[in-house]
């Protein structure tokens, strides 16, 4: 089997780390994505490696002053994990771990995570979709900044007109 | 993680195929048929409409498995593809929640019987038979026709289990001699389930 671990970091000179892919492809317009996979899983032979689940996910955390767990919020989430057999009889693994309550969604990124891992039957569609997707991400976070900018207030201002109060 | 089952509804414009006993609705109907039997030992419940491509013994442990179960396919009945889908814990058979085994072959398993404090962390046995029927003419020597009373019988009630070794009913009725402590069993064929839960006392006719 040349199926890589889920968690292994798989580095594409393309389209950068392993990591990022689901990020761009959820940046794009669901169709978009859910179309594509669904044309190039008709190629291969897809089989659950777990079952697709959606729920809710619990964040744990530890308060500051007395060290005491608690849980601070719940958050959706969904999971998949696939194994893709090609028509050379070779098996290819994919997985996806998304903040969504859909698990079919979460499936269709798993396909395209194997197939973006492995660079096979379908590859070129998807890298170009990542590559959208990254840009899509780069001007939005462009946007946040410049937002972020406008915000930063010059408190070196004050200092000088510090003690005006006073004098009054 | 608390997450949701995958419905039947699902099935629709899937990548894969996922026989019906992954999906909520299927198990939903097992479980209710576990839920029969559990509490009329000797019922013996048809799942043959509910299987698809799977064997019944795959689709009770998918019915009563989740990520929080532990589980021991002690006779390898399980593929390991289903296995993985079932998400159980692997573990040893006397610490399992489940154990599933041939019935063909002796009883060599230990399963916790549970304590005096928690008798319901006991194991359940889920054990793997050829014929499950109200009667039955024996005809090999695994042929075996047991009579039922206890809670949940009206009476007595006989039922007939062909494939299933004798060593079985003599494990049980050790692991049942102290009550509450015990083990209690799923019997499954190739299509019917029964039970067996450790209040119900087995007398063997042949």
């Amino acid at each position: 089997m040349s199926g890589l671990d889920h968690n292994s970091i798989c580095t594409n000179e393309d389209i950068g780390g392993r990591a990022g892919w689901t990020s761009a492809l959820m940046a794009l317009p669901r169709k978009q994505l859910v179309s594509t996979v669904d044309e190039i899983a008709k190629e291969f032979n897809v089989r659950l490696i777990a079952l697709p689940a959606s729920g809710l996910g619990m964040l744990k955390f530890k308060d500051s002053a007395l060290e005491q767990s608690f849980f601070l919020g719940e958050f959706p989430l969904a999971t998949a994990s696939v194994e893709l057999t090609l028509t050379d009889g070779r098996q290819i693994q994919g997985a996806a771990q998304i903040m969504e309550d859909d698990s079919s969604y979460a499936t269709s990124l798993a396909i395209a995570d194997a197939v973006l891992a492995h660079k096979v039957s379908g590859y070129e569609g998807l890298k170009a979709l990542v590559q959208l997707g990254k840009q899509k991400i780069l001007r939005e976070q462009a946007i946040r900044n410049s937002m972020l900018t406008r915000t930063k207030v010059d408190f070196s201002l004050l200092s000088m007109t510090d003690g005006d109060d006073d004098e009054l | 993680m608390s997450y949701d089952l995958l419905s039947n509804a699902d099935q629709e414009s899937q990548h894969y195929h996922l026989d019906s006993i992954w999906y909520a609705d299927t198990q939903n109907e097992i479980f209710q048929s576990l839920m029969q039997a559990m509490s009329r030992p000797g019922s013996i419940h048809n799942l043959e409409s509910r299987l698809g491509k799977s064997n019944t013994v795959t689709a009770v442990l998918a019915t009563l498995s989740d990520a929080q179960v532990t589980a021991c396919n002690h006779d390898s009945l399980i593929t390991d593809e289903d296995w993985s889908l079932s998400q159980c814990q692997t573990v040893s058979a006397d610490k399992a929640g489940y154990i599933v085994c041939d019935g063909s072959l002796p009883c060599s398993i230990n399963p916790s019987q549970g304590s005096l404090v928690s008798p319901e962390l006991s194991g359940t046995v889920i054990v793997s038979v050829k014929k499950l029927a109200n009667e039955l003419t024996a005809t090999s020597q695994d042929d075996r026709l047991w009579r039922l009373s206890g809670p949940g019988v009206d009476g007595v009630i006989d039922v007939g289990v062909s494939g299933i070794d004798s060593s079985w009913i003599h494990q049980r009725e050790n692991w049942n001699s102290e009550f509450p402590l015990g083990v209690d069993l799923i019997v499954v064929s190739e299509t019917s389930v029964l039970a067996l839960p450790r209040t119900t006392k087995v007398e063997c006719l042949t």
